[in-house]
């Protein structure tokens, strides 16, 4: 251990961990990637895991990271699934989770100032006691984190209304790789939007100043099913002009159903879609809704279904993972996409010879954030590689259709070029470049794929897997 | 959600497992450790390795055995994973690996030899009768009654929480209650054993509890402890593979009845109090009405319901053994508790649970922390003593 170690370990003590068993269980995140994939090309386990109870710890272990030219890879919640949380290649794990709190409610201005490390239920419920909401929060909000939503894409429930969790932001206090704390505002010399989505790459976000609202005084989840989805395109286009708006649009194919109802769970559906349409206001702008809805259901011929129905699917908002016990594995696809392109999506996801749980959001009038879900066992090897190899036909058909994967960290990272245009792959490079000068911060993510993953090669890898699954049926679904 | 168990058995519960750290952030280990290794679903990456045939080390063990039993990450799960029937399951592997703990090796040894967690002599069981200063109450012991009023061994044994038996004893007879007492001859439950990872010792000791009852013509088996509670109202049935004969109650439950029925003539209390669900009361059984509706009977109260309340309360550490694992850990987990209790206003917290008792009081204690902690029992008589 060097000089500089130690010194870190003697000032905070309980903040820092070499112990080879404290390490060894930040190896992974959400998926579950079989070892024989992961010891090919990554060393996994970080070689100092530092979890910070201030931004001293903070500071200090960035000024060691940057001495020493370590990795560091931020990690919060770890409720995101494309290695984004995991070390590629050692370094220091920063564990944000005891930053955790709500710091402020600045009620005249509708602000909040939380640490990043602050889980979303938590602070929806300190802002509730005060009389207070979040204007949105993603739907992993029981463990996902405000650093967490900052560092990722930002959308979730509310979305429809209140658009990206990144517009609502004022100002974050974060600490870069060059050695400084610096307090980001939308306008300025280190403008936000740099630093949002960037996973973890352009340095250690503390705190975030954001946007709420009052808490709203009533609200209504009318749930509607549908038998396709070139209805659901009618629903969102007529809402899309309506006062009042709806705060969430959330939808759920016949099989997130159907996998829940082969386990027991009771289900207001077997053999149609459903949409969720959540309004939260005033008692009149409800009132209003309910009727417009009425109208809403008559216009597209969605059946309107009982009210408990919508009040049901609201509670389960938090719960897309309810289905994983069907697996045991649960392999996923989430894509961004424009909404007129959904039912030719759904078309293609459809054919991939697997039954899979299509649920989604809107991330506004227009676009929709959509998670494709399927079976799969890890514990059979072979097969699941081939089931795994999958989620690329997921992606290209969204790409197809204009959309583009949800998040990148590394596994998504061989779609960039085929969905960002150059310049925009440019500017963020020139960014980190900058910001980044060492290359140190969460390095192996978001701006290119490892050699390994190739664009090309893992092109061909997937497509011979794919190919060989669909003939001879290994990886086949249930 | 539903609320039954889908457990699968350990193997195929850590595959569904989503790690997704649903369970992590109100888990008040969790809390206070603060590494990874200490969540919940840490517990269920150990839990796949266990079931893979591993042996596990020393570390791994404390970290499995380092947990309350609260169910907080239960109530939680995303995937509804049954993770205190985990943890049930994880901790019997360890025990046959012989790498449990070394005090919860102890225990075990005790409860083997002496049917009660403290090592006393049996007849140490019928102690907090003495200070009753009334044969009525030992006239009780073995004889023929409709209700069984189990003690339990820590309300039984440990000086410092026998009030609660003596308050609940009074409450009974004040009722006119037909009820029995098994004294000596009454077993530890078989909870501790369970926590402990030795499910076969429970099941004998349950047995040896049924066989002291028969004779007595009980109709309704009453306890004032949760843990003994949720034993015999859920694990006797399962362990032993049938119904039991009896209804089982918590004292929360009967006292209500009783108030009801107008048979407690309670009297006005003039205090600001606020209450502690227990975690085997409220969480692992779904009782968290009934003592609320107690202490809100009696007149005067001013009662303070916590932020974290019912299936949301925190657990106050001393569940799971964990006293016999880390006592510094279930201090920690207590003083977070007691400082949420003191930010109601409350000057007295009611619980419903010896063990609750016992942490909360001798944790304000030694951090000085000016509140009353009462059991419902307790509140109970002072009421009617009033
Ligand atoms: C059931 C479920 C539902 C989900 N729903 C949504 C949804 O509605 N919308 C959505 O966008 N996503 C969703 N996700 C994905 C994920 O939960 C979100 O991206 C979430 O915001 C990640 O938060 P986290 O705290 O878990 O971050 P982590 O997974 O720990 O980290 C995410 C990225 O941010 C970086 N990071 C984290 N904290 C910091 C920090 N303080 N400073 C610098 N970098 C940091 C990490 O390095 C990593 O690159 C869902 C996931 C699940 C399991
Ligand atoms: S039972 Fe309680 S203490 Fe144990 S892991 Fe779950 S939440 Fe943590
Ligand atoms: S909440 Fe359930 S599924 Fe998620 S990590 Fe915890 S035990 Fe696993």
């Amino acid at each position: 251990m060097t000089q500089k170690y130690q010194r870190l370990m003697e000032e905070f003590q309980d903040q820092v961990t070499r112990d080879d068993f404290e390490r060894s269980f930040y190896t992974r995140d959400l998926a579950s990637v079989p070892p024989i994939m992961t010891r090919l090309m990554f060393q996994t386990k970080p070689d100092l895991v530092v979890s910070p109870l201030n931004e001293e710890c903070i500071e200090e272990t960035m000024r060691l990271a940057i001495e020493e030219r370590l990795a560091v890879i931020p990690r919060a919640g770890a409720t995101t699934a494309y290695m984004n949380t995991v070390p590629a290649d050692g370094g220091i794990l920063i564990d944000l989770n005891r930053l955790r709190g709500v710091l402020d409610i600045d009620k005249e201005n509708l602000l909040a100032e939380a640490w990043s490390g602050t889980p979303w239920y938590e602070v929806e419920q300190t802002l509730q006691k005060n009389g207070f909401s979040l204007c949105t929060y993603p739907s992993s909000a029981v463990a996902a984190t405000v650093g967490g939503w900052f560092n990722t894409e930002g959308y979730g429930i509310g979305s429809m209304q209140y658009g990206c969790f990144h517009d609502q932001v004022e100002a974050a206090q974060i600490y870069l790789p060059q050695g400084k704390w610096i307090d980001a505002r939308q306008e300025g010399s280190y403008p936000l939007s740099w630093f949002m989505g960037k996973e973890g790459t352009l340095g250690i976000v503390s705190r975030v100043r954001f946007r709420i609202r009052h808490l709203p005084e009533a609200e209504y989840h009318a749930a509607l099913a549908i038998d396709s989805f070139t209805q659901l395109v009618s629903i969102i286009n007529r809402l899309a002009g309506q006062a009042p708006g709806a705060y969430n649009v959330q939808f759920s194919d016949s099989d997130c159903f159907s996998m829940q109802a082969d386990l027991g769970y009771e289900v207001p559906l077997h053999d149609r879609h459903l949409v969720c349409i959540t309004y939260q206001g005033s008692a009149e702008e409800i009132k209003a809704a309910k009727k417009n809805v009425q109208q809403l259901a008559a216009d597209t011929g969605a059946e309107m279904m009982p009210e408990q129905v919508g009040q049901e699917v609201w509670d389960d908002r938090l719960y897309a993972l309810k289905i994983k016990r069907g697996g045991p594995t649960l392999l996923a696809g989430e894509v961004a996409l424009s909404a007129d392109k959904i039912p030719l999506f759904y078309q293609q996801v459809k054919k991939l010879n697997q039954r899979t749980a299509v649920y989604g959001h809107f991330m506004g009038p227009n676009k929709a954030n959509i998670l494709v879900q399927y079976y799969a066992d890890e514990s059979k090897n072979i097969q699941y590689l081939f089931q795994m190899a999958k989620t690329k036909r997921i992606y290209d058909a969204a790409i197809s259709l204009g959309g583009r994967p949800y998040g990148v960290g590394i596994w998504n990272s061989v779609y960039l070029k085929r969905v960002f245009p150059e310049d925009i792959l440019r500017q963020r490079k020139a960014i980190k470049q900058e910001l980044d000068p060492l290359g140190i911060m969460n390095p192996g993510k978001y701006y290119s794929p490892p050699a390994l993953l190739h664009p090309v090669l893992f092109g061909m890898g997937s497509g011979i897997a794919n190919g060989i699954s669909s003939l001879v049926g290994i990886g086949k679904g249930r | 959600m539903q609320d039954h168990s889908f457990y699968e058995g350990l193997k195929k519960e850590s595959l569904i497992c989503a790690q997704c750290g649903y369970c992590r952030v109100e888990c008040p280990v969790y809390k206070q450790i603060g590494w990874e290794s200490s969540s919940p679903r840490a517990k269920m990456l150990l839990a796949g390795k266990i079931a893979d045939g591993n042996q596990i080390n020393e570390q791994e063990a404390l970290r499995i055995f380092q947990c309350t039993m609260c169910g907080r990450c239960k109530e939680q799960c995303s995937t509804r994973i049954d993770t205190i029937k985990v943890w049930e399951d994880l901790r019997q592997e360890i025990a046959e690996q012989g790498k449990s703990p070394g005090n919860l090796r102890i225990l075990t040894q005790t409860i083997e030899e002496n049917g009660n967690i403290t090592g006393d002599e049996q007849a140490n069981r019928e102690l907090w009768i003495d200070a009753l200063d009334d044969d009525k109450y030992r006239q009780r012991i073995g004889s023929r009654g409709k209700v069984l009023y189990f003690t339990g061994c820590s309300g039984a044994l440990y000086p410092q929480v026998n009030s609660i038996p003596r308050s609940f004893v009074q409450i009974l007879e004040t009722a006119e209650e037909d009820y029995t007492l098994l004294g000596a001859d009454e077993s530890c439950c078989g909870f501790p054993l369970i926590a402990a990872g030795q499910p076969d010792l429970a099941r004998d000791l349950m047995q040896r509890n049924l066989d002291k009852i028969k004779q007595l013509g009980v109709e309704t088996i009453v306890t004032t402890c949760p843990s003994c509670y949720h034993s015999w109202r859920d694990t006797y049935p399962e362990f032993l593979g049938a119904d039991l004969p009896y209804k089982i109650m918590h004292a929360s439950q009967l006292i209500n009845e009783y108030i009801k029925q107008d048979r407690l003539p309670l009297k006005e209390l003039d205090e600001v109090v606020t209450y502690h669900d227990p975690c085997d009361l409220g969480r692992n059984s779904g009782v968290y009405d009934e003592p609320r509706f107690v202490i809100q009977s009696i007149p005067g109260v001013d009662f303070r319901e916590m932020d974290r309340s019912r299936e949301n309360a925190a657990c106050c550490g001393g569940g799971g053994n964990l006293e016999a694992v880390d006592d510094g850990l279930v201090a920690k987990i207590a003083q977070q508790r007691l400082e949420e209790i003191t930010g109601t206003g409350a000057k007295t917290v009611i619980s419903s649970c010896q063990q609750c008792k016992r942490t909360l009081q001798v944790n304000a204690r030694k951090n000085k922390i000016r509140v009353r902690v009462m059991d419902l029992t307790e509140f109970v008589l002072k009421s009617i003593k009033t």
